[in-house]
This record gives structure tokens, sequence and C-alpha cells, in this order.
């Protein structure tokens, strides 16, 4: 029960990430006044090719976040301090949203003006999304390896126990 | 009511040991009990391995673990100074000294006389300071001349509590342990339980209950041929028993029930006069007086006539053996709790909580960031040290006793308790097999403690660590640091 809450709540925040980010915050309100797209190449066509390669961005942001859930709960089922330096392996789980905006960066439509702004949310969309997830939903053996989390995330806000 | 404990010799001492576990282990929660040790051999090993577990019981006792918890549950007192010896101030005592003897003698009195009857010239010169070498003669005169309940301490503090006890109308329960075979506890036994019943004042007789468990010879040893000082004689122990079987049957009527225990199996022990080489290890016998004091305590009624138990195979002690209402498995419960948690704190908590504190990255470890940072922040750092350091004390003390039921070095009966071999090992030391912590447990076989061994669980440990983890076990009433160790012992209990 506990694990399927933390996926749960890992797709959870996939979700509100994009709907909240990419389609509104960044589709609707921020880039439509920033970007200009090249000769030929329409605003709502700039901006679909934008979405699609955020919402990929978000969806490696929720695989990566996924995987080291998994990895964590079963490779890493730890009863001392040495097994539990994870923190590298948490990084690099973060590589996957990454190299996905990345892509994004590189593959998206061209634009004269405000390109720099799409990057930007690419990067801050997917690597957020990773953030957040991993920190409220890691497993609890490892719920303060993400940087930053044992300020975060409350100690026991978890309703389920392994046990259960 | 309150409960009285009284440990006569270096068997009643290993006694008070076992007790003073299974009150660590929940045994007997809620309950106040006053401890008094009798040894004229103060330096006695067993008897300082009793009084060092005690002290180590009470500092664990101190952790705020909330009420509903029974884990060191039982509140106990010791009495000041923490061992009566009849030879207080005496360098080097001995039987004629003690009666002025050369003073009776030279008055060509009776008693003079009476006393060359009683005693040989060896028992009226050898000194006492180890003891009273397996004479229970020497012991009871001794006994019955020094031990005074109205004078001398620890025993006027204990005569006001039990009078304390009987003018609020509660009852007080007083538990003797103590050997039948050798010297203190033969002698000590009975005398002392008739000093307490004659100092009883007409409306304590009904309030005041007198209980005790005597030993049976569950041991034995071979001595030096060469020296032909004043001993204990092993040879002579079931001939001692025999003859105070006898005495207690028909003269001694101060205790309200007696409960006795025999071994047919006796240990084979390593022959030493006492002092601090008397350390024999603890013995499953002593689990069982233990249990009889539990029995005492807990019983609401004390039922007239004999009751006997045995175990089913002569060469196996099993769960199953033991003298619970549920064919041992309540104390098999509690007694493997507690191992779980000695075993989890010593093997994971405390070494990670060490490591924590020298190198830092607390974040590997979330139970310590919630039980001591966020939640132990206020908590005076060096208080915290000390604490968790007396806590790994008891424990070690504890898995150590355990390990040694279980090992049952030196006798043909093989005890199937604890998989004793998951956190100790057996050395060499000398001659003898000697049990010793290992320094790194076995940590697969934390989840398979009890014997007879279950499926293997070897993830048990990094599941204590988890639940540790999610920070959500409830320790209500629990202070401090007892919110750590509530949350561990009953995670350990999962």
């Amino acid at each position: 029960m506990k694990h399927a809450f933390s996926l749960a709540g890992m797709f959870v925040v996939a979700v509100v990430f994009y709907l909240a980010f990419v389609l509104v915050l960044e589709g609707q309100w921020l880039l439509p006044q920033r970007v200009i797209p090249v000769a030929g190449v329409r605003l709502d066509q700039w901006l679909e090719s934008f979405k699609m390669w955020a919402g990929m961005g978000i969806a490696a942001a929720f695989l990566a976040s996924f995987l080291w859930y998994v990895v964590a709960q079963i490779v890493y089922r730890v009863n001392n301090l040495s097994d539990a330096a994870t923190r590298v392996v948490w990084f690099l789980f973060m590589l996957i949203p990454a190299l996905m905006a990345t892509a994004g960066s590189i593959f998206t439509r061209q634009a004269q003006a405000g390109m720099t702004w799409a990057y930007v949310f690419y990067f801050l969309n997917s690597l957020l999304c990773y953030y957040v997830a991993t920190v409220f939903f890691s497993p609890s053996s490892h719920k303060y390896t993400p940087l930053l989390a044992s300020a975060l995330r409350p100690s026991n806000w978890i309703p389920y126990s392994a046990n259960k | 009511m309150s409960c009285y404990v009284i440990g006569i010799g270096g068997t009643g001492a290993k006694c008070v040991e076992a007790l003073t576990h299974l009150c660590a282990a929940g045994m007997l929660p809620r309950e106040n009990l006053y401890c008094l040790f009798v040894d004229p051999d103060r330096s006695n090993g067993s008897l300082g391995r009793a009084k060092i577990t005690l002290g180590q019981y009470q500092d664990c006792s101190e952790l705020q673990l909330g009420d509903k918890t029974e884990v060191f549950g039982t509140k106990t007192s010791i009495g000041d100074p923490h061992v009566w010896s009849p030879f207080t101030g005496k360098q080097q005592p001995n039987l004629g000294d003690f009666f002025e003897y050369a003073t009776l003698e030279g008055r060509v009195d009776k008693s003079a006389q009476l006393f060359d009857v009683l005693f040989s010239d060896n028992e009226k010169k050898t000194g006492l300071e180890m003891g009273f070498r397996g004479h229970p003669s020497i012991g009871a005169a001794i006994m019955a001349r020094t031990v005074s309940l109205s004078k001398t301490e620890p025993w006027k503090t204990f005569r006001n509590k039990v009078s304390a006890d009987t003018t609020a109308g509660q009852q007080a329960k007083i538990f003797m342990f103590g050997s039948i075979f050798g010297g203190t506890g033969a002698s000590g036994f009975p005398t002392i339980a008739r000093l307490i019943r004659n100092e009883l004042r007409l409306h304590e007789v009904e309030l005041v209950k007198i209980g005790g468990v005597l030993l049976l010879p569950y041991f034995s040893f071979v001595p030096p041929s060469e020296k032909k000082e004043l001993r204990a004689v092993s040879e002579n122990f079931l001939m001692n028993t025999q003859m105070a079987l006898q005495y207690y049957q028909s003269r001694q009527k101060q205790h309200d029930i007696i409960y006795l225990l025999g071994e047919a199996n006796p240990t084979s022990v390593q022959y030493c006069l006492g002092a601090s080489e008397q350390k024999n290890d603890p013995h499953f016998l002593e689990l069982y007086a233990a249990l009889a004091a539990i029995h005492f305590f807990t019983g609401k009624e004390l039922k007239k006539g004999y009751a006997m138990i045995a175990r089913q195979e002569s060469d196996y002690v099993k769960w199953l053996d033991l003298p619970d209402e549920k064919n041992g498995n309540e104390l098999k419960k509690h007694l493997i709790h507690l191992a779980r948690f000695a075993f989890a704190y010593l093997s994971v908590f405390f070494k990670t909580w060490e490591a924590v504190r020298k190198s830092g990255g607390a974040y590997r470890a979330p139970w310590y960031i919630d039980y001591f940072v966020k939640d132990g922040g206020r908590l005076e750092r060096a208080a915290v040290e000390a604490k968790l350091d007396q806590v790994k004390h008891y424990c070690e003390s504890y898995l150590l006793w355990l390990a040694n039921l279980a090992a049952s070095v030196g006798t043909k009966t093989t005890v199937q308790f604890v998989n004793y071999a998951a956190f100790a090992e057996s050395k060499k030391h000398g001659d003898r097999n000697v049990i010793q912590l290992r320094p790194q447990f076995l940590e697969k076989e934390f989840g398979n403690l009890a014997l007879p061994e279950e499926k293997e669980r070897p993830n048990d440990l990094a599941k204590v660590w988890e639940r540790m983890s999610e920070g959500k076990i409830d320790a209500r009433g629990a202070i401090g640091l007892g919110k750590f160790f509530n949350a561990l012992y009953k995670v350990c209990a999962e």
C-alpha cells in the first residue's frame, strides 16, 4: 500500500507539473509573450512543439523518479550507513530528465527570440519534477537522500507503513 | 504491592542477575523492586556481575519510554551498602575471632566446649573473607548473630520500607535466592527468613509474604588436590542437600512458599576459592529461579500444597519446558523481543549513531535525523552520548547472559532457546571455553534468533531500519531519547 501510494504520488506530481506549468503557466502565459518563431512557423505550431518536448521531459522525470524508487527500495535495502550512501545514484537518475531536456532544447523548432526561455523551462520543468517527486515520495530508508529533503519533507507524512 | 528480593551468596546474586533481565524484558512491569545482596565475600565475581547488571538496568530504566511500554518497566532500587556482609570492618575474620573463642576458652566456659564440639580447629581458624567455604554451619552461626533489621544498613531501610507498606495496608512480598548446597546461601536462606519473621508485628503477619527459591546442586568442580585448606567440596553437595531438605521439611516454616530447583546434568565449572575469580557463567536454572520470583510476585494467591514441573527430555531444555501459562510462548516473546532490540541496537543503530557523529552524512540514516536532530535537537549532547552508552552496556550484558544460557558450556544439556551464534561465539581462554560477543553480528540471522529456527528472513534488519526511518511509530508518553528507544523496541517486536 505504501509503495502504491508513493508511486501514485510521483505520477500526480508529474501530471500537476504538466498541467500547471507546461500547459497553463508557460504554454499560455509566459512563452506566447516572449517567443517569436522563425519565418514560416506560426506561434501555435512552435508552442505545440514546446509542449511535446516539455511533456517528454516530465515523462522522463517521472520515469527517473519511478526507477529511483524501485532501485532504492529493492537494490538498496540497507541497514547500515555505508550501503545507504545513495546520493550519487539519486544524482545519476537525474541525468534522465536532464538528457531529455537537452534533447528538447536541440530538437524544438527554432525561434528568432525567446528561445532561452524555452531552454530554461525544459530544464526547470523536468529537473524540478524529478526533485519534488523524490523529495516527497522516496522510500523511507532514503527519504532524506535528495538534497535539502530533511528540511522539506515532514518526517512521517506518508500515511502507510512498511508492515501494512 | 512492593517486591523485595534478597540474593544470598554467589548463586543468589546470579539469580538476581537473571531476574534483572526478566524485568528488563517486561516480565514484572510497573512494580517496585528493592534488591539486597548478602555475601561475606564482597569481591565475589558473580556478585560483581549481578551488581553491574542491576546498575546498567537502573540506568536504562531512567529512559522515559512512556507508560505503555513494559520494557525496563520495573522500578528498582538497591540497598545501601549494595552488599551486606557480616564482616563489616574486619580485615581477616575467622569464626574463632568472631565468637571470641580465645576469651571463652580462657574462662573454661561450657560454651567454649560446645564450640569445640560444633566446629573443628580448621573451621575456627580459617579466614572467611571469601565466604563460608561450603560450610553452612559457620554461616548460620555468624548470620544469626549479625543480621539486625533494626540497627544496621541496608536492613534498617529494608525494614522501614516493609513497615511503610504494611502501615499503608499494602502487601509486601519478600523473595530470597540461595543455593541449598553451598555456604552462604544455605546458611542465610533460613536464618534471614527467621529473623524477618521474628521482627513482624501482629498486623504485618498477613500482609508480609516470604518466599524463596533454593537451588539444588547444579554444578560441580574438581579442586586442586594438593591444597588442604577449608573449602567447598562438590562431592559433599548432594549429602548437604539431603540433610538440608530434611531440615526444611521438618523444622523450617518461615517461608510461605519455597521453590526447589535441580538439574540432573551438573555443569562443570572451574574451581576457585572465592573473590573475583568466582565468576561462574550464567546457567539456565537461574532463569527458572527468576521465573519462580516472577510467579511469587505476580501470583494472586499462594496455593498450599506441592506442585512439580519437569522438562520433557532430560538432555534438552526448550521453551516448551518453561513454566508459563502459554507453553513458554509468553516468556519467549519477551526474551526474544528484547534480544532483537539489543541485537539491532548494537549491530546497527548504535554503530550508525557513532559513525554519523564522527563523520556526518546523517541523510543516509533518516531515523537519525528524525529522532536525534529534528526531535532531539534540544537534548544535551553529552547526556545523549552517556545514555546511549548505558543502553549499549546493558544490551551487551543481556546478549551475553542469553548466549551463556543457550551455550551451557560445561554441561551435557542442550538448551534450545536462542540461536546465540548470531551474536556470540565460544573462544578458548586457557583451558576453558568462554562465550563472548562477536565483533560483527551475523545480521542475516536477526530474523531467526529464536529456536527452533523458522524460515530464513535475511531482510528483517533492513525492515527494522525502514520502519524506523518512516518515523511513524506511536511513542506517546515517551520523552526525549525515550522516543527513539520506544520506537526501536516496538519495531523489533513486529
